[in-house]
């Protein structure tokens, strides 16, 4: 399962850049990010505590902070400024 | 559909092309959950009624089962008042085909209010605004509806009558004389199928094609006005109320209820209070149901052309709205150009990695198919604060926003196809699904897409652990993916807006499992920790 989701990340990630190309001249952006796939959640705590395989919410909280740049990045380039 | 989608261009060279070209997206009315969803309501309502009411009372008695028929046993002056009742059944007869008539109107006006083109209708040179009609029109067929059961009573007990006196006079010919009160349509066939040919003065031979005639024109046309009444204040709500949708969807549910009371309490009525025994107000009841849904489903078909807004409320309702900032900035000129319109939209595709499901309990795990969608990195998580709070949150920072979650348990990137049945009864929506649900709405500005963990346990596919399958199977999850995310693209495109759409690559498994070796770690210590750690993912939804 490791090798075939790095293999399935590798191939998203040159889907994205080919379609982004063909997309340059429009309003529309494709990003891929790793941002989950270098998430750490690497400790039993992230896990649940019924079935150790779905996140806790501390496991969320991880992979919100792991997301947030990439999101926001996206969001201010359709210009939603800081208004705080 | 996603089925529907040509992927000729997607196989081969696929990646080398070298001009985007757009192609059709293909939603799908699957995306519009909610939109059978008063029939089923209807449906259930009218079972529980008619079930309740056999059950409690049994059968409605027949008229001619009562002594409540009249008994003559004198003919003085009966004469004089057989002409008169003779008279009135006559009267009464063009009354029922009057409103018969009115109400097979009102039916094709209702059709035409549901493939309308505009709001407003150009009559005489003033504008009459069409929302008044769908809220005025079941006033008006509720009106005629009841008026036809008390014209129909009337004409039922008035035969009867007729017919007693007509034999207190015992005049020769009393055939013949009967023969006065038919009227060689509805009534006739009414009393063929449920009084007794003695009242009818016709061929008891003739029953069964009588009944045939009678069900097919009347109760059809009856049935008809009844789907029309209740279709079109679910539509009429659907359409014009105003609000959030979740409040359009309450309304489309709820508006139907008070018309349907009246109907089902007319029929009661008419049953049981008047004792007319008859299977017709069954056959009304049953092809009332599949009447309705099919107006609802011209509505949606109609509106999806001319009206997409007005749809949005028959999409899953998994939304949260986020509020930025207060809003005194707006009123800074400076930052007016950057303050945020209220509509935005940020919407996730993903699987249960992006839902609070776990594996557990059956029914609590069951509960959580289907409310698990609330609670995640990306809508909500309890007790936010700044290091610890969704991705909604953190956006919201920016302005208020509004994220829509697609996400379900077990979703896997699928060829596409309609959902079956364990996909209804778990709330599962996949890959291409989800995608219906985006592209029936308004494309969100910011679309996230985290799916394919489903799809990377190479054991339910192949039983080759080589490079080469592993090659293979890599393939085929890109060209699954590939086609869901060209759909999405000439959504986005078709919006004509600025929008971004962020690829999330799958899980790190390797520190999962990591974490996972933990986990079992400590449970082999303490048994009481992680409880279903060792239940088989295979039978499970993730």
């Amino acid at each position: 399962m490791i090798d075939l989701a790095l293999i399935f990340n590798q191939r998203l990630d040159t889907l994205c850049r080919t379609l982004q190309g063909l997309l340059s001249a429009t309003s529309i952006r494709l990003v891929y990010s790793d941002a989950m796939s270098v998430s750490k959640i690497d400790s039993a705590e992230y896990l649940s505590s019924v079935d150790a395989w779905h996140p806790s919410l501390e496991g969320h909280s991880v992979l919100a902070n792991g997301a947030h740049q990439v999101v926001l990045d996206q969001a201010r380039k359709l210009g939603w400024g800081e208004v705080a | 559909m996603s089925q529907a989608f040509d992927t000729s261009d997607l196989t081969g060279n696929r990646l080398e092309q070298e001009e985007w070209s757009p192609l059709p997206i293909g939603t799908s009315i699957r995306a519009y959950r909610h939109v059978f969803g008063p029939v089923g309501l209807t449906a259930l309502l009218i079972l529980l009624f008619v079930s309740s009411a056999w059950l409690s009372l049994g059968s409605p008695n027949s008229p001619i089962e009562l002594n409540q028929a009249v008994h003559v046993e004198s003919a003085d002056d009966l004469s004089t008042l057989l002409d008169s009742y003779n008279k009135d059944y006559k009267a009464t007869l063009l009354r029922l085909d009057n409103n018969i008539s009115l109400q097979a109107i009102l039916i094709v006006l209702t059709v035409l209010l549901i493939i309308r083109r505009s709001d407003s209708l150009s009559l005489f040179g003033n504008s009459i605004p069409l929302s008044w009609l769908h809220f005025f029109i079941p006033l008006l067929a509720i009106a005629l509806w009841l008026g036809v059961g008390f014209i129909l009573h009337e004409l039922i007990w008035g035969r009867i009558q007729g017919v007693q006196i007509i034999k207190a006079l015992r005049r020769p010919h009393v055939e013949l004389q009967k023969a006065l009160f038919r009227d060689a349509g509805f009534i006739d066939g009414w009393f063929v199928t449920f009084i007794g040919a003695d009242y009818s003065s016709i061929n008891p031979s003739f029953k069964a094609g009588t009944a045939g005639v009678l069900v097919l024109l009347l109760a059809t046309l009856v049935s008809a006005a009844h789907a029309s009444l209740l279709a079109i204040v679910s539509i009429g709500s659907r359409r014009y109320i105003p609000g959030a949708s979740r409040q359009r969807l309450l309304w489309y549910y709820l508006a139907p209820l008070l018309p349907l009371l009246v109907l089902l309490l007319s029929h009661f009525q008419f049953a049981y209070g008047g004792a007319n025994r008859n299977w017709l107000q069954l056959y009304v009841a049953a092809l009332t149901v599949p009447l309705m849904a099919i107006l609802l489903w011209l509505s949606m078909t109609i509106d999806r052309k001319f009206d997409r807004e007005s749809l949005q409320c028959l999409r899953r309702q998994r939304r949260h709205r986020c509020f930025g900032p207060p809003r005194q900035s707006v009123f800074d000129p400076e930052l007016a150009v950057t303050a945020e319109p209220s509509n935005r939209t940020i919407a996730l595709i993903g699987d249960s990695l992006s839902t609070t499901f776990h594996v557990g309990w059956p029914p609590a795990m069951f509960w959580r198919l289907w409310r698990g969608w609330r609670t995640n990195w990306f809508l909500r998580l309890p007790s936010e604060n700044q290091n610890y709070s969704s991705i909604l949150r953190k956006v919201s920072a920016l302005g208020t926003i509004t994220g829509v979650q697609h996400a379900t348990v077990s979703a896997s990137v699928d060829r596409g196809g309609p959902r079956s049945f364990a996909d209804h009864l778990i709330d599962r929506w996949h890959f291409s699904h989800q995608v219906d649900e985006v592209l029936a709405g308004r494309f969100p500005d910011l679309l996230l897409i985290w799916i394919g963990h489903n799809d990377v346990d190479w054991r339910k596919q192949t039983d080759n652990c080589t490079a080469e399958s592993f090659g293979e199977l890599a393939d085929a999850f890109i060209e699954r993916y590939e086609i869901q995310l060209r759909r999405l693209l000439s959504g986005a495109l078709a919006a004509n807006k600025p929008g971004a759409i962020v690829v999330f690559g799958l899980i790190n498994f390797e520190s999962f499992f990591k974490a996972r070796a933990e986990a079992e770690t400590k449970r082999m210590v303490n048994r009481r920790l992680f409880p279903y750690l060792e239940t088989d993912l295979d039978t499970l939804s993730r």
